[in-house]
C-alpha cells in the first residue's frame, strides 16, 4: 500500500535525483539505525542558485492523494466480487454435495430395489421349477388329462376321442426339489425410511388384509378388539384364496393396479 | 544479522573480546553459508538428476505411483430355456467375517430406529444373530468370541452366502470388527432339471476379477460368452491413499456376459427326467437316458439322465454322473440299428417292404450262424414284418444284398461314428472301417452290434428318417442374448438328405407296423399314430466279452406329420432281458411332449404293412 503522502524536497539538481531516490523513499518510513542512514550523505550538494535561495527548504506539505475518492467504488466492487465469488462457490459446493447426498440415497434405493427384485425373481423361479409345479398340482389333487380330441373347423370333423381324466392317477415327481430361496429374516425391519424397508410381498399382503378386515369389522361394528387381534394373528393369504382388496385399491377393477415400491 | 548485532555490542563494550567475537561470528557465517551452498548443491544435483537424466521416465514413474487401476467385475450371463425360464443365474451373496481383535463384551452402537447411541452386550447380540442366521448360539459364540484373548482370530468366518437382506440386518447390529464380503453366487432354480447339461462352476479356476469359472457342462463350454469382459477404473490417489478428486479419472465399463438361450424346454425336460428316473427304480440299471428332438428343426428339447447332478450341490452326486450319460456313453444300439440297414436297402432299391422272405430261427451265411433271440418256427414274412418282429436272421438276408462298403458308406452318412457338435462333449462312438471288419462283424453291424453310438445319435437318425429323409445335426444352443437384449441366433444346422422322400414314407409305415403288430405295442399312444423301433443290444464289459444288455426304444409321433422323436435307452438293467421294456418311458415322454406343444390328435387311421405273407397274420412269438 502506498504511504498516504510523500515527502517532496526541492532544490536538488535533477541529475542527483536518482541517487537520492532511495533515501527519499525510505526517509519517512524507516526507523532505527541502518547502515545507509548512518553513512554520510554521499550526494553532492546542489549548486547554489543565483539568487542565493538554494539552501532554503520549501516547507513540507501534504500532497493530497489523487483519486482517493475514485478508488473507493473500485474497492467496494472488488469486495463485492469477492463476496459474490465466495458465495457462488459456497452455493456450488452445497449444490454438489447435496447432489452427492441425493445420489448416494438414490444409489442405495436402487440397490435395495435391485436386491428386492432379485429376491422376488428367485422366489418366482423357485415356484416355477417344473418339479415344484408338479408337486403343487399333485397336492391340489390334479391328475393328468385324459385323451384329447381336436375339432377341425374347416372340415367340421373331430379328431380323436376325448376321455375324462382318471382320479388317482397322480404324477409324483421323482426329481428332487431345488433348494428353496432363503426367506427374509423375520426380525426387526430396517429404519422406517420407506425407501429402504425391504418388505416381503406376502407380509405386505398379510398387513393389508389385516387392515382391510379391521376396517370391515369397524364398519359393521362387530366385536372389536378380539376380532382385530385374531385377524392380526392370521397367517398370510392361504394358498388358492383370493385376497381381499378395498374399493379404493380396486379402483373399479377386479385386481389392484401394481404400485411402485420404495418411491416416497 | 546476528553477527552484526554482536559486533555492535562488542564495539560498545570496547573490550578484548571484540576480535574473537568477530571471528566467531565470521565462522558461523561461513558455516551457515557452506551449509546453504551444500544444500543448494544437493538440490542442484537432485534437480539435474530429475530433470537432466531421463525426466520422462521419472515423471511416468511418479504418475504410475499415484495411479490406481481397479477391475470392474462383469455380471455372468444367465442360461435360459427355450421359453425364457431361468436355468442358471447369478445372485449377490455376502460372507460375514469378523476380526476378533475388536471383540468387546459390551459395545456401543447406533440404534437404527432412533438414531441414538446405545450400549449392548455381546450376549444379546448373539441371540439376535442366531435368529438371523439360523445358527445356534454356541456356534456363533465360537466364531465371534476369541478363545484365547491374547491371540484373537483375525479372520473368523461367521456365515457364508447370506442374502443382502440378512447382511443388512447383521450390519445394523454393529458388531465390532465385523466385515461383509460381497461375492457372486451361481444358482440353478430348477435344481437337477437339465443339471448335467448346465454343469457348474468351480472356485478352482477364477477370472481376473475373482469370479468362478465353469467347471463342467455348458457353464464350461460357453464360458467365453457367459463370462463377459471385465471393465477398468483408473484414478489417482494421494499419499494418504485418498482419491485426488480433480485428477484424471477414466472408466471402461464392464461388458456383462451374454445370456445363453437353449432349445431345452424345462417342462419336457422334467417329464423326461421323471420318466427315466421311474425306469431307473424299476430295473436298477447303470443308467436310463432319453433324448427328445424336434423333427422339423433338429432342436434338442430334452436330454434326460436318470441320475442327474444338482448343480447347486454337485458334490452330492458321484463324479461319474456329473456329466450326461446320454451324451457321453456310447453303446451298441442293438436292434434300433436295424433302422440304418433297412433304410440303406430300401433307398438302394434292393428290397421292397412287402417282399416275402422265409425267415428261420437260425440262418447261416459265410460260415457264420445268426440266431434270433426268441426261438421261433420258420415264418413266411414280409420285409416290413422282419423289421416289426425284429428278426436278426431276416435282417441279415436283406442286408447282405448290399456290399460291406455300400452299407459302410450309408452308415457314415447316417452319422454313425460321427461327431455331433451341440456345444457339449458328445461321444463319437466307434465304427470301424469295413476293411478291418472280421467275418462275423459284417453281419452283426446289420443289427446294431459291433459299433457304438450314443442315444443322441439314435435320436438323430430317427429324426432324419421322419423328416422326409432330411437329417439335421441336433442343436442345443438357440441364441446368445446381449445384456441389452440384442439377440444373436446361432445359425441353424443345414439339413442333409440321407434317404429319399419315398424311403422315408416306407420307413415310417414300417415303424408304425412295429407299434401296431411288432415288438413295441406298449409304445402306442391313444389318439396319436406312433412309429418306432425297439432294440436290445448286448453290452460289452471291461474284459471284452458281452456281459450285459442295453434296452432301447426310439419313436416318432404323430406319424401323419412327424413332429417329435423320443429315444430312450436303459443300460445294463438287472434281471432277465425278457422282462425289460422302455416303451412305457417313451410313451410318457412323448405324451407330455405332444401335450406341451398342443399337437392335435391324428385324424387318419393307422396304415401298417402286413407282417406275414398270405392271409394268416397271427403267428406265435415262440
Amino acid at each position: 500500500m502506498r504511504a498516504p503522502a510523500t515527502i517532496r524536497r526541492d532544490g536538488r539538481a535533477p541529475s542527483t535525483r536518482a541517487s537520492m531516490k532511495s533515501e527519499q523513499t525510505y526517509a519517512g518510513s524507516i526507523d532505527g539505525a541502518t547502515a545507509r542512514v548512518l553513512a554520510p550523505d554521499p550526494a553532492p550538494r546542489a549548486p547554489k542558485t543565483a539568487d542565493g535561495a538554494g539552501r532554503r527548504r520549501t516547507a513540507l506539505s501534504i500532497v493530497p492523494t489523487v483519486g482517493k475518492n475514485r478508488r473507493l467504488p473500485f474497492l467496494i466492487l472488488c469486495v463485492a466480487f469477492l463476496v459474490a465469488a465466495l458465495t457462488s462457490v459456497l452455493l456450488l459446493n452445497v449444490q454438489v454435495s447435496s447432489g452427492q447426498y441425493e445420489l448416494v440415497k438414490l444409489r442405495s434405493t436402487e440397490r435395495t430395489l435391485t436386491q428386492e427384485n432379485e429376491a422376488l425373481n428367485q422366489k418366482v423361479q423357485y415356484l416355477e421349477a417344473p418339479q415344484n409345479v408338479a408337486a403343487k398340482a399333485a397336492d391340489l389333487g390334479m391328475v393328468p388329462s385324459g385323451n384329447v380330441a381336436s375339432i377341425d373347423v374347416e372340415r367340421a370333423e373331430v379328431a380323436g376321442v376325448a376321455t375324462p381324466a382318471e382320479a388317482g392317477n397322480n404324477v409324483t415327481s421323482l426329481v428332487n426339489e431345488p433348494p428353496a430361496p432363503v426367506e427374509a429374516p423375520a426380525v426387526r425391519k430396517p429404519a422406517a425410511g420407506g425407501s429402504t424397508a425391504a418388505e416381503e410381498p406376502p407380509a405386505e399382503a398379510a398387513d393389508s388384509k389385516a387392515e382391510n378386515q379391521a376396517a370391515d369389522s369397524d364398519k359393521t361394528g362387530e366385536d372389536k378388539a378380539g376380532q382385530d387381534a385374531a385377524d392380526a394373528e392370521k397367517p398370510a393369504t392361504p394358498a388358492g384364496e383370493r385376497p381381499e382388496f378395498s374399493d379404493s385399491e380396486l379402483n373399479g377393477g377386479s385386481i389392484p393396479a401394481p404400485s411402485l415400491q420404495g418411491t416416497e | 544479522m546476528a553477527g552484526t548485532t554482536h559486533r555492535t555490542a562488542g564495539a560498545r563494550q570496547g573490550g578484548r573480546g571484540d576480535r574473537s567475537d568477530e571471528t566467531a561470528g565470521h565462522r558461523r557465517l561461513r558455516v551457515g553459508l557452506t551449509l546453504c551452498l551444500a544444500l543448494l548443491l544437493v538440490l542442484t544435483g537432485r534437480l539435474f538428476f530429475v530433470q537432466g537424466l531421463d525426466p520422462e521416465a521419472i515423471a511416468q514413474e511418479a504418475t504410475s505411483n499415484r495411479t490406481r487401476t481397479d477391475l470392474i467385475a462383469p455380471k455372468r450371463g444367465d442360461i435360459i430355456d427355450t421359453e425364457g425360464r431361468t436355468l442358471a443365474t447369478s445372485v449377490i451373496r455376502y460372507d460375514l467375517v469378523v476380526d476378533q481383535k475388536w471383540y468387546e463384551d459390551e459395545f456401543q452402537r447406533r440404534n437404527p430406529e432412533t438414531g441414538d447411541r446405545e450400549d449392548v452386550t455381546m450376549d444379546e447380540t448373539i441371540a439376535v444373530l442366531s435368529d438371523l442366521l439360523g445358527q445356534d448360539t454356541e456356534t456363533l459364540t465360537g466364531s465371534l468370541v476369541p478363545e484365547d484373548p491374547t491371540n484373537p482370530k483375525r479372520y473368523s468366518v461367521v456365515a457364508k452366502g447370506v442374502t443382502p437382506e440378512v447382511r443388512n440386518a447383521v450390519v445394523e447390529l454393529g458388531i465390532p470388527g465385523m466385515v461383509t464380503e460381497q461375492r457372486s453366487e451361481r444358482q440353478y432354480p430348477n435344481g437337477s432339471v437339465a443339471g448335467p447339461l448346465l454343469g457348474f462352476l468351480s472356485a478352482a479356476e477364477q477370472t481376473e476379477t475373482g469370479q468362478e469359472k465353469g467347471a463342467e457342462g455348458l457353464e464350461r463350454t460357453q464360458e467365453e460368452q457367459l463370462a463377459g469382459t471385465a471393465g477398468e477404473r483408473t484414478y489417482e490417489v494421494g499419499a494418504d491413499g485418498v482419491r485426488i478428486p480433480t485428477a484424471t479419472y477414466s472408466e471402461t465399463p464392464a461388458v456383462d456376459g451374454q445370456d445363453v438361450k437353449l432349445t431345452i424346454n424345462s417342462d419336457v425336460q422334467w417329464a423326461a427326467q421323471n420318466a427315466v428316473m421311474a425306469k431307473q427304480k424299476q430295473f436298477n440299471p447303470d443308467f436310463v437316458a432319453a433324448v427328445v428332438l424336434d423333427i422339423k428343426t433338429g432342436e434338442v428339447l430334452a436330454i434326460a439322465d436318470s441320475r442327474s447332478v444338482d448343480p447347486n450341490d454337485p458334490a452330492a452326486t458321484e463324479g461319474e454322473y456329473r456329466r450326461s450319460k446320454a451324451l457321453l456313453n456310447a453303446f451298441e444300439p442293438g436292434s434300433t440299428g436295424k433302422l440304418a440297414t433297412f433304410a440303406a436297402a430300401l433307398d438302394a432299391g434292393v428290397v421292397s417292404p412287402t417282399e416275402g422272405f422265409e425267415v428261420p430261427n437260425a440262418y447261416t451265411t459265410d460260415h457264420e450262424t445268426i440266431n434270433d433271440s426268441l426261438n421261433h418256427a420258420t415264418y413266411p414274412m414280409t420285409a416290413a414284418g422282419i423289421f416289426a418282429r425284429s428278426y436278426n436272421t431276416g435282417t441279415v438276408m436283406i442286408g447282405e444284398r448290399l456290399s460291406n462298403e455300400q452299407r459302410y458308406d450309408f452308415f457314415k452318412k447316417f452319422g454313425i461314428g460321427d461327431t455331433i457338435d451341440i456345444g457339449l462333449p458328445v461321444s463319437d462312438g466307434i465304427f470301424a472301417e469295413p476293411s478291418t471288419w472280421d467275418r462275423r462283424q459284417q453281419f452283426t453291424t446289420m443289427f446294431g452290434q459291433a459299433y457304438t453310438q450314443t442315444v443322441l445319435h439314435t435320436a438323430m437318425q430317427f429324426q432324419g428318417i421322419a423328416n422326409d429323409g432330411l437329417m439335421i445335426e441336433p442343436q442345443l444352443v438357440d441364441s446368445y442374448i446381449d445384456a441389452d437384449g440384442t439377440d444373436h441366433p446361432v445359425a441353424e444346422n443345414k439339413p442333409e438328405r440321407v434317404v429319399s422322400q419315398k424311403t422315408s414314407d416306407v420307413m415310417l409305415r414300417m415303424m408304425e407296423t412295429v407299434v401296431t403288430d411288432g415288438t413295441a405295442q406298449g409304445a402306442a399312444i391313444d389318439g396319436y399314430r406312433v412309429g418306432g423301433k425297439t432294440g436290445t443290444g448286448q453290452a460289452a464289459g471291461p474284459s471284452g466279452g458281452y456281459d450285459g444288455y442295453t434296452s432301447s426304444f426310439a419313436g416318432v409321433a404323430p406319424l401323419e406329420d412327424p413332429q417329435y422323436v423320443v429315444a430312450v435307452t436303459m443300460h445294463r438293467p438287472q434281471g432277465s432281458w425278457r422282462d425289460w421294456y422302455v416303451t412305457d418311458t417313451f410313451k410318457t415322454i412323448m405324451e407330455q411332449t405332444l401335450n406341451s406343444y398342443e399337437v392335435p390328435p391324428s385324424d387318419t387311421e393307422p396304415n401298417p404293412y402286413d407282417v406275414f405273407v398270405g392271409d394268416q397274420q397271427k403267428y406265435s412269438w415262440e
